[in-house]
């Protein structure tokens, strides 16, 4: 095998994990302490989970509803934030509807990797949390370093699903 | 490409990237086994492969690119430039797996010994 085929053959080859690494990441990640933010009563066969819709664009909003078709089997609804909160119309049924969970988008600064003489690259990151809909108890978030920006729905369900494989 | 050479590439390169995929898709699995091990196991891969592909002589042009581009990688995630979540934890996985790669080729190319002697 000649030097360029070989070079060639190793450009292929980084390409070709690279592109392996990029479909697969993110998609397996989990929180470690779901069992300390999952509510202890929540059962996701029993009733429907009410999921607030995602706190930035409609576009994101279609990417987590295609992320949950295809990883989360338990009954849910995406929704508005009123829906959830309102004690009225289709959603009121509170054991139809026991819990939802509602988003919270962080913003902050983050200091450039010089050392901060740059510019503050801008970070986003989501963080989710159950609400008991009986109770009106709120339950907390992660206290796993989230760095997951705009999918970061996607460890918080994986967490879920894990939980009760 | 003979008998051992194919030995070696299904050893270190298919066998780790199988055992990788394999963790992926368990979910009964947790914390370092399911987030890193299959990362740790893709850079064994990917550095094993360019290894294998150069007859286990270290080119360094290449070792340094493939660690480059492991923490690119990362860190073009963490800014959000291409899907995926950055962690510099990841980092450190990638470069101790890429550094065992390097440390234990010598003794992939005595074990696979005789076909590098017929294959260069």
């Amino acid at each position: 095998m000649t030097t360029r085929i070989k070079n060639l053959l190793s450009i292929f080859t980084m390409g070709l994990f690279f592109t392996i690494a990029i479909a697969s990441s993110a998609s397996h990640k989990t929180y470690k302490d779901a069992a300390n933010w999952i509510p202890p009563g929540f059962n996701p066969n029993s009733g429907t989970l009410l999921i607030e819709t995602h706190p930035l664009k409609t576009k994101q909003n279609d990417r987590m509803i295609e992320f949950l078709q295809k990883n989360y089997p338990y009954p849910y609804e995406v929704v508005v934030s009123s829906a959830i909160n309102s004690k009225e119309g289709k959603y009121a049924d509170t054991k139809k509807y026991p819990f939802a969970v509602v988003w919270e988008g962080k913003s902050s600064l983050v200091a450039s990797p010089n050392g901060g003489t740059g510019r503050a690259m801008p970070e986003y990151n989501m963080y989710g949390n159950f609400v008991d809909r009986t109770t009106g108890k709120e339950y907390p978030t992660t206290k796993k370093i989230n760095n997951y920006g705009q999918i970061g729905y996607v460890p918080f369900f994986n967490s879920i699903t894990q939980q009760f494989k | 490409m003979n008998k051992l050479h194919k030995i070696d590439l299904f050893i270190n390169v298919i066998i780790p990237m199988v055992i990788g995929v394999g963790i992926y898709t368990t979910w009964h699995l947790s914390g370092f086994v399911r987030n890193q091990l299959p990362d740790a196991l893709w850079a064994w891969a990917l550095f094993s492969c360019l290894l294998i592909l150069w007859n286990r002589k270290v080119n360094t042009f290449w070792v340094v690119a493939s660690f480059v581009s492991c923490i690119a990688f990362e860190i073009l995630q963490n800014y959000k430039w291409i899907p995926g979540t950055g962690d510099y934890f990841d980092v450190m996985v990638y470069v101790i797996s890429g550094t065992v790669a390097l440390l234990t080729n010598q003794y992939f190319f005595i074990l696979f010994n005789y076909n590098y002697d017929h294959t260069n």
